[in-house]
């Protein structure tokens, strides 16, 4: 078989009642690959053979659990008696579907089940045995908390399943798993609570879905692109986390979560802009240091986006905004460095991209040397040698800490203050100004499946303000039902 | 599930009205504050058929599509009045002291912006406008705070005088309200609040502007074309601190907000009269504009919409409202007729 | 194509600024702390820069011209706007000032000081005189005296400003009514104190009475003035609120503050000026004013 054709051939193609044959049918499909097991074994008197795929399923539990009761089957007149004996008389696994095509069957002996084949059967019964080597439930590292729960999701999406379900004992949290990606067949699992989600953001979810035709889905990235309606947005619409727990809140909400085989990431979807400054921690602090923080976080965005273009534009175009004393620091400082302000800063801010790209690939030992070389010994040298100016350097740091406080907007943060730099260079705030309500407009017009990002700003919803403005307690918190649904703009 | 919510197209009308104001030409006196206070009251009235039409929701959308040569001349306006702003801008632009290198740089910035702007739509329009509104809000607080220690009440002179420059000249910054005209068609509840509302807050607004610009800067509003920017050089809220450069990120974002305003509406009647060449309307309303302001000597001030509000704004609602009146009370007699003939051939 | 497009503008414009021709940068800039001008045959200019020595003056025809041509002599851009202090001679008054304020953007915060800019210059030190000007608005020694202040009072109907003037003999600045056109009339002792509570509220300093038993001090909690006509009579009655109980002392002080006011309004009358606000209290009643026109005055003093 040439094996472009084979994975159109083989999908549907019926199982052989023949049992050599069958065999070497799969032989073929799998093209002799190394991790594929046959074992011909009798069972009850009648040939048989067990499937694996090397790696994937625990020996110990079939040796227990399917190998051991099948060998104590008692004679069987014909393949059909043996068949019905095991599915009637044994349970040998509590997931063991039928198998009557070779599409499925390579689907289940690549997810780690473990098939048994017999002479004169047309079907194949596979038996959920799963043993493949699997990272542990572990801290969610990309979403540090101090209060909340230390359990992130992991890349096993039945693992994940279970960490939701363990929070959410409800019947009315559905998971619908299905597979995506052409050859990959990667499980993904659509989680929602079915008398929350507003049903035309299901309906939607799921035909774009169905229009995804991937190969492979690797990772998260792969199906955001189908899940984010909105083109030419600089921010996000679709969100994403590590964490159960934040989860399950957004389920709370009325949004729809998938979850990836393969990806310790979930994909919330929609979001909205002001999720970018709420973390789990403000659920646990007071009310009143979370309203605090959570402002803060606002403070930070607008300094991590403005703060050098600011800088640039008033010591460039408006110096009659700064004190006398202070426009003198900053004047002898600029004395002194070569390059022009906006090249300065422009010049800081790539080379803290390069060094953080650097730290981010390299392993953490080598990732620390980075930050030490880069710190002291390139910050602290260019300085020294007047290459660029400290006042121009503690902008950018305090800009570049800044971000490091919303960490969903870093992409978008690092475009935009590289944009306003260069508009507050040119114009000043007058080309802060522009950029500004190129920024707001963008904003503005990103939505997602009839969810604007801006929601519950514009349009206002004067109850959310009671977690976006302030954060108030739990005893007001738990009245009200809020979904996202309140949100919803029809498209006309 | 509005096209647009009331409060934000509150918001929208508010801020392309206070671009105006705040370009309001020289005045002083309490008779132009009592004449803008009457034009407030008169615009409540002004206002009551467009509500009243509103009220059959997408009228205006079957009139304009029944009265294209109508339609047209609404656009007409729109780019007139865009037009017109662009004029405004270059006068004011050295008042703001701008750092680009002409006025006409300036504006083509800023209409590249509101290419993209107005391609987003009048529904990003919308819901960017409450966010705009709050630094529009800080601004004016950080106004109010900068002239509180400089205001001396000794200098409002209480004139008779000016009052209907008052009202001419306020009428004349309306030019809003053929908008709201045009999108009160989108809003399903909260109209005539949000009208009110706009109407009512543009006024305060106008009316704080021309006290503070009195009672701060006194005789040296004689000096200036534009009170307000004097006003801003003169309240300043930290002693040894300049902040007057700050207004011009309102004032862009204003500017913005009134052009992208005008395109949009351009594109949403292109969108009714001529889907198929819709497309184009935003970017091409924005040239015609550019275009028409350089060639042109538009009056700044009074002239397009001080004729164009009172018919298009007031006018044509009307007209259509007692048109709808009278169709209604035909059908009814109609209907009574029919009965009556029923009643009398049947029963 | 649009790819590159979208690639490319951002991209010129980076390389653009890489030129580093784009615009000045903030240490480009000739930063002044005072300006002095004079319109003798020409426009004069003197500058001087924040802890620097004076620069040498220069001519022009107009403001715009002047400052090109210190920035050919300086090498960069003059701003004007982080100017603390004007100073005047009587020969520029109200147009280049307005033009320095509009078109230029100095700050209408600014001090302004009646000096000859040629002798004032030679030996400047503006940060003292800033300070000290500051220090004497405190201290109840001097009324306000900010550009814009003065640009005000020009633009009145008597065209005359109060502006202080730097005296030798004494530690803090006298007081000069100097018309639109140049002519000046300085103010006595007790005049220049009798307009700092004739134009404004004010507060909160100590200051020195004599008295029988000496010299004393009296601490001033606030000032209130308040301005009425009638009959196209103005009436100006001052509320004073000391921190001391002292009867005797209190009335020192309201004798000693009817005083100053005379002075300063029998002043004011002979220079033809106003600088105490009376156009606004006249243009309520609708009267006609010209320079000529001297309205009748009333003070009244109120110690508590």
């Amino acid at each position: 078989m040439n094996p472009a054709d084979l994975s159109e051939d083989y999908q549907k193609k019926a199982i052989p009642a023949h049992l050599e044959e069958s065999i070497a049918l799969v032989r073929q499909i799998a093209q002799n690959s190394s991790d594929l097991l046959i074992n011909p074994i009798t069972v009850g008197g009648i040939h048989c053979a067990v499937c694996g795929c090397e790696g994937m399923f625990s020996t110990t539990i079939m040796t227990s659990l399917i190998i051991e009761p099948l060998t104590g089957i008692p004679a069987q007149s014909s393949s059909t008696d043996l068949f019905s004996h095991i599915q009637e008389k044994l349970l040998l696994s509590l997931d063991r579907p039928v198998v009557r095509n070779y599409g499925d069957f390579f689907r289940l002996l690549h997810s780690g089940f473990v098939i048994l084949l017999a002479e004169g059967q047309s079907k194949a019964l596979a038996f959920g045995v799963q043993g493949y080597e699997k990272r542990s439930i572990s801290d969610p590292s990309g979403e540090e908390n101090i209060l909340g729960a230390q359990e992130g999701f992991v890349e096993t999406i039945r693992t994940n399943m279970s960490l939701l379900r363990r929070r959410m004992k409800t019947p009315l949290l559905k998971f619908e798993l299905s597979q995506i990606g052409n050859l990959s067949h990667t499980d993904i699992c659509l989680c929602y609570l079915t008398d929350r989600v507003p049903p035309q953001l299901l309906r939607q979810i799921k035909k774009e879905l169905a229009a995804a035709k991937l190969d492979t889905v690797l990772s998260t990235g792969y199906l955001q692109a189908f899940l984010e309606k909105c083109r030419g947005s600089i921010f996000d619409s679709v969100s994403l986390t590590q964490r159960p727990d934040v989860l399950c809140s957004k389920l709370l909400e009325g949004r729809v979560a998938l979850l990836i085989d393969g990806t310790p990431f979930a994909i919330v979807i929609p979001k909205l802009f002001v999720e970018n400054f709420q973390t789990l921690d403000d659920y646990n602090y007071k009310p009143f240091y979370a309203a605090f923080s959570r402002w803060i976080k606002y403070l930070a965005f607008l300094l991590a986006v403005l703060l050098p273009a600011f800088y640039i534009a008033v010591s460039m175009h408006h110096p009659e905004l700064l004190n006398s004393t202070l426009l003198l620091i900053l004047t002898k400082a600029e004395a002194e460095a070569p390059l022009s302000l906006p090249v300065e800063t422009i010049f800081v801010l790539i080379m803290y991209e390069i060094i953080r790209e650097a730290g981010l690939r390299l392993p953490k030992a080598v990732g620390g040397a980075v930050s030490i070389v880069s710190g002291l010994i390139i910050g602290d040298a260019a300085v020294s040698s007047g290459l660029i100016s400290t006042p121009m350097l503690t902008m950018v740091a305090i800009s570049v800490i800044a971000g490091f406080v919303t960490p969903d907007l870093n992409a978008p943060i690092t475009i935009l203050r590289i944009l306003f730099i260069i508009a507050g260079g040119l114009w000043g705030l007058f080309g802060i100004g522009l950029l500004g309500m190129l920024a707001l407009y963008n904003l503005a017009a990103t939505e997602n499946f009839g969810f604007p990002a801006t929601a519950p700003l514009a349009p206002f919803v004067a109850r959310s303000m009671r977690d976006v403005a302030t954060r108030v307690n739990f005893r007001k918190m738990q009245s009200g039902n809020f979904t996202v649904e309140e949100y919803y703009e029809q498209n006309s | 599930m509005n096209k647009i919510h009331s409060n934000q197209l509150f918001c929208i009308l508010l801020l392309s009205g206070a671009w105006s104001v705040i370009c309001i030409p020289a005045l002083s006196g309490t008779g132009q504050i009592l004449g803008i206070a009457a034009a407030c009251l008169m615009q409540i009235l002004f206002c009551l058929p467009m509500l009243a039409l509103a009220k059959q929701q997408g009228s205006f959308e079957k009139m304009i599509r029944s009265h294209k040569i109508l339609g047209i001349c609404y656009i007409a306006f729109f780019l007139l009045w865009g037009a017109q702003g662009f004029v405004q801008l270059w006068d004011v632009a050295p008042a703001q002291l701008l750092p680009t290198s002409g006025k006409l740089i300036a504006a083509i910035l800023i209409t590249l912006t509101c290419i993209y702007t107005s391609s987003c739509g009048l529904r990003a329009t919308a819901r960017a406008a409450p966010f705009v509104m709050g630094l529009f809000f800080l601004s004016i607080a950080v106004l109010i705070l900068g002239a509180w220690k400089r205001i001396d009440l000794s200098r409002i002179a209480l004139e008779r005088t000016g009052f209907w420059d008052g009202v001419q000249i306020y009428n004349a910054l309306s030019g809003e309200l053929v908008i709201a005209f045009i999108l009160l068609d989108k809003i399903k509840i909260k109209r005539s609040l949000a009208i009110n509302s706009y109407l009512l807050s543009k006024a305060a607004f106008c009316i704080l502007i021309l006290f503070l610009s009195i009672t701060v800067s006194g005789r040296l509003t004689e000096l200036t074309d534009y009170p307000f920017f004097m006003l801003t050089t003169l309240s300043q809220p930290l002693q040894g601190q300049r902040a007057d450069a700050l207004y011009i990120l309102v004032f862009v974002m204003l500017y913005i907000m009134h052009i992208t305003l005008q395109t949009g509406v351009v594109g949403h009647l292109m969108e009714i009269l001529f889907p198929a060449i819709s497309r184009y309307a935003s970017p091409a309303s924005l040239f015609i504009m550019l275009l028409l302001a350089w060639m042109t000597n538009l009056p700044t001030t009074q002239g397009i919409t001080s004729i164009a509000l009172p018919v298009l704004a007031f006018l044509v609602p009307l007209l259509l409202r007692t048109k709808q009146f009278a169709k209604s009370i035909r059908k009814q007699h109609s209907e009574t007729e029919f009965r009556n003939y029923d009643q009398e051939h049947f029963l | 194509m649009k790819t590159k497009l979208f690639f490319s503008i951002p991209f010129s414009i980076v390389l653009f600024l890489f030129t580093g021709c784009s615009t000045e940068s903030i240490a480009d800039r000739v930063y002044t702390q005072a300006i002095g001008l004079t319109c003798n045959k020409e426009l004069s200019l003197y500058t001087q820069g924040f802890d620097e020595d004076s620069r040498e003056p220069v001519t022009g025809a107009s403001i715009a011209e002047v400052l090109r041509c210190e920035e050919s002599v300086n090498g960069g851009r003059v701003f004007v706007g982080h100017t603390e202090l004007l100073c005047l001679d009587g020969t520029c008054t109200l147009n280049p000032t307005e033009e320095l304020l509009f078109q230029q953007g100095l700050s209408p915060a600014c001090k302004i000081l009646y000096t000859e800019p040629d002798a004032y210059f030679e030996n400047a030190d503006s940060t003292a005189t800033v300070h000290m000007i500051r220090m004497s608005e405190q201290n109840g020694l001097l009324s306000s005296t900010e550009l814009s202040t003065a640009l005000q009072e020009w633009q009145g109907v008597w065209e005359t400003a109060l502006i202080p003037m730097q005296k030798e003999t004494q530690d803090y600045p006298a007081l000069v009514l100097l018309h639109k056109d140049g002519a000046c009339l300085e103010l006595s002792d007790a005049a220049a104190k009798g307009m700092y509570w004739l134009r404004r509220n004010t507060g909160n300093f100590t200051m020195t009475l004599d008295t029988a038993d000496g010299e004393q001090d009296i601490s001033i909690a606030s000032c209130k003035l308040k301005k009425t006509i009638q009959n196209q009579k103005l009436y100006y009655e001052i509320k004073i609120k000391t921190k001391d109980s002292h009867e005797e002392l209190r009335n020192i002080l309201k004798e000693m503050i009817l005083k100053q006011c005379h002075a300063a309004i029998s002043e004011m009358h002979m220079a033809n000026a106003d600088v105490i606000g009376m156009q606004d209290l006249l243009e309520h009643e609708n009267i006609e004013l010209n320079k000529d026109f001297k309205p009748e005055l009333e003070i009244s003093v109120i110690v508590n």
